[in-house]
């Protein structure tokens, strides 16, 4: 796997260089814009970590060439700025997640991983919380291998939790996506579900963590 | 410079008014000065011209029944002459004909009045005479000889050509005058405006004269009244900028030392770690190095967010929100870091609490407020937020169950980077110090209190009620 690492900061990159060989990647480093979009131009990476404040041209504008060439490789966007605007106009032009500086170097190979599965034709490209892996073409969950038998409006509470998997799902948001008209739409009625889900997913590596009044998380237990 | 411009303008503005109106009242003065000494002149002019026409009345006389005179040439030569005029006359008889002098003089024109000026029937007017413009006096004599026979009339003209000429000299001496005038007044004007304005151009030139950094009261000393004023008030301005540049300073000196305290932390531990040479230790070395760098990852952000409510302070922009839900999404942010530290994080907050607010300032007060709760619970502690209900004033309530704080350090821990001795928790007080100027630029009061059965802290931050708009940031 080639990945270039676009970053101005010669000790960031070394380090962050060195800690993705660690972990058998091919790291290209590339230290300003101009020289990371001339390699883009000429060269065939299967991932880009991209920095965007960059010397002699901005990393938005790297992107956003390699886009208008139609390059369809994964690109991932690493800054300092943490203004929702840089944000959402990375994404607009075509990355594919963003992480914010500081980051912690797990949390990087993490990302690169997802992207690299994602992009791989055939790949997985599943979302999973521990051992407990969504197929949306199945619309079915696999835990520790084996199927897991859900009924409709389960499925529906898990996917929302597994899909923002370690990040609180608000229990206005399972609500809207349970009870769109009808029926018992009493507050309530989600934790039904969750309690249900709880029973069935007992002994694994996932849990649901109650958030008072807020909503619930899925989180991956500590052994 | 900017200080310069006020100066000049007050200077212009009191010449621009002064000048104009010291002319405009110099030349109706003028024109009123002229008028009378034209009625002088001309009034000379007139009685000289009745001497004349006395000295040819005088000789008019009754003989053989006709009128008859015997003109005094002498007196018309010199009149002439001194007159540097032409002089006409005509002696007409008791049935107006024609007795001596020019023939086709005209009569006088009916309606002209007696003149009150002189004991005699003297009748003054303006008339033409062989194409020229000549003043005319017409003078009735009685003449008798045993008895009275009737009414002789005696006419004088003079052309106007000499009166013109003093009228003309007395019209350029009038104006030159005046013109002097308006010259001395408009110099003493302008001399005594920039006198008057002195005081201003010395204090701009002190001003200029300062350094950038030196924010000392200016000496109002010599300075009018009325600019001791502007002094006073710019003194006191001045004053409350260098409260705030001192505050600047003081925190800025607080962040470089708190940013330099986890770097030397941070350099003394690779230090160790370079020299450790069992694998086991040199773990546990990097694991703390790690846990260093988060809290100046902490501390940095904490610096940023700062700055940013600061800069969201002075340019806030209220609008009206629903605390509730700013509440509820910041929650939501920070559950993953209290479900990493198996904090119950409970939100107590089902109604909406309207306020007016600026939505990005109260979303970073709340996040603070829980941030700094979840920050010093211990593992497997409680944090709660409460949200007021309706009828109650807008509140909002973070109860942890974490150390507490004594009653003898709850007002410190609003200052800057201030820790509680006791705490052995990492980070810095940056934290409660945001909420507190966030609360103070709307209008928020802040309590403290034990957390429920006397462990932890209680902060509740209790917000005017919507009716009364929040109070403008000081």
């Amino acid at each position: 796997m080639r990945i270039l690492l676009v970053e101005d900061h010669l000790e960031l990159s070394r380090w962050v260089g060195r800690a993705l060989e660690k972990a058998r990647y091919t790291v290209e480093r590339s230290l300003n814009g101009a020289d990371a979009d001339a390699r883009l131009a000429t060269e065939r990476y299967d991932l880009v970590i991209l920095d965007l404040s960059l010397a002699r041209l901005d990393g938005l504008e790297v992107l956003r060439r390699l886009r208008a060439r139609g390059s369809r490789t994964p690109v991932l966007i690493v800054t300092a700025r943490s203004e929702v605007s840089d944000r959402v106009r990375g994404l607009d032009l075509g990355a594919d997640d963003y992480l914010a500086k500081p980051f912690e170097i797990d949390e990087l190979e993490a990302r690169v991983r997802a992207l690299l599965r994602r992009s791989q034709a055939g790949g997985d490209n599943r979302p999973a919380c521990g051992d407990l892996v969504l197929d949306p073409a199945g619309r079915a969950f696999e835990l520790a291998g084996a199927r897991l038998a859900l009924t409709p409006r389960e499925f529906a509470v898990l996917e929302s939790l597994v899909l923002r998997a370690g990040k609180a799902v608000a229990k206005d948001h399972l609500h809207e996506r349970l009870f769109t008209l009808e029926s018992d739409s009493r507050p309530d009625a989600i934790e039904v579900y969750v309690h249900r889900l709880r029973r069935k997913l007992a002994g694994s590596r996932v849990r649901i963590v109650t958030l008072r009044g807020l909503g619930y998380l899925l989180e991956e237990a500590k052994p | 410079m900017s200080a310069a411009r006020p100066a000049a303008g007050l200077q212009s503005r009191l010449l621009g008014w002064l000048i104009p109106a010291l002319i405009l009242l110099v030349a109706v003065n003028s024109v009123s000065a002229y008028r009378t000494a034209l009625e002088a002149v001309n009034a000379a002019y007139d009685r000289s011209l009745l001497a004349v026409a006395r000295a040819v009345a005088d000789r008019v006389e009754f003989r053989g029944g006709r009128v008859a005179v015997e003109v005094p040439y002498i007196a018309l030569d010199f009149f002439e002459s001194d007159l540097r005029g032409r002089v006409y006359y005509r002696v007409g008889g008791l049935a107006g004909d024609f007795v001596s002098g020019w023939d086709d003089l005209p009569p006088p024109p009916p309606g002209v009045p007696r003149s009150q000026d002189y004991f005699a029937l003297a009748h003054f007017y303006d008339d033409s005479y062989r194409g020229e413009a000549v003043r005319v006096v017409a003078l009735h004599q009685p003449v008798f000889d045993e008895r009275p026979r009737g009414m002789a009339l005696v006419q004088v003209a003079e052309t106007l050509a000499s009166r013109e000429t003093l009228t003309r000299r007395l019209l350029a001496d009038t104006l030159a005058r005046q013109l002097l005038l308006v010259a001395l007044a408009a110099l003493v004007i302008v001399v005594v405006v920039r006198a008057a304005l002195k005081p201003l151009g010395r204090l701009r030139a002190g001003l200029d004269a300062r350094a950038a950094g030196d924010l000392s009261p200016i000496d109002p000393a010599g300075a009018p009244r009325e600019v001791g004023a502007l002094v006073a008030g710019m003194n006191d301005y001045m004053g409350r900028l260098k409260g705030t540049l001192d505050r600047q300073e003081r925190f800025i000196a607080d962040a470089s030392h708190q940013l330099r305290t986890p770097l030397a932390v941070l350099r003394t531990q690779a230090g160790l770690a370079l020299r450790e040479e069992d694998p086991a230790r040199l773990r546990e070395t990097l694991a703390a190095m790690d846990a260093s760098v988060g809290d100046t990852i902490h501390l940095a952000n904490q610096l940023l967010t700062r700055a940013r409510a600061q800069h969201g302070i002075a340019t806030p922009a209220f609008s009206d929100l629903d605390l509730a839900a700013v509440a509820r999404e910041a929650c939501l942010e920070l559950a993953p870091g209290a479900v990493a530290k198996a904090i119950d994080l409970a939100f107590e907050g089902e109604h909406p609490v309207p306020l007016r607010g600026d939505a990005t300032l109260m979303r970073e007060l709340v996040k603070n407020l829980v941030d700094n709760a979840i920050r010093y619970t211990p593992e497997c502690g409680r944090v709660a937020v409460r949200l007021s209900t309706p009828g109650e004033a807008p509140a909002i309530e973070v109860e942890d169950s974490g150390e507490g704080v004594a009653a003898a350090d709850r007002e410190r821990i609003f200052d800057p980077f201030h820790r509680l001795a006791s705490s052995k928790q990492p980070g810095v007080g940056l934290g409660l110090s945001i909420v507190r100027d966030i609360a103070r630029a709307h209008g928020a009061e802040i309590e403290l209190g034990d957390g429920a059965g006397g462990a932890g802290l209680r902060v509740r931050v209790r917000f005017p009620p919507p009716a009364t708009p929040a109070s403008a940031p000081r």
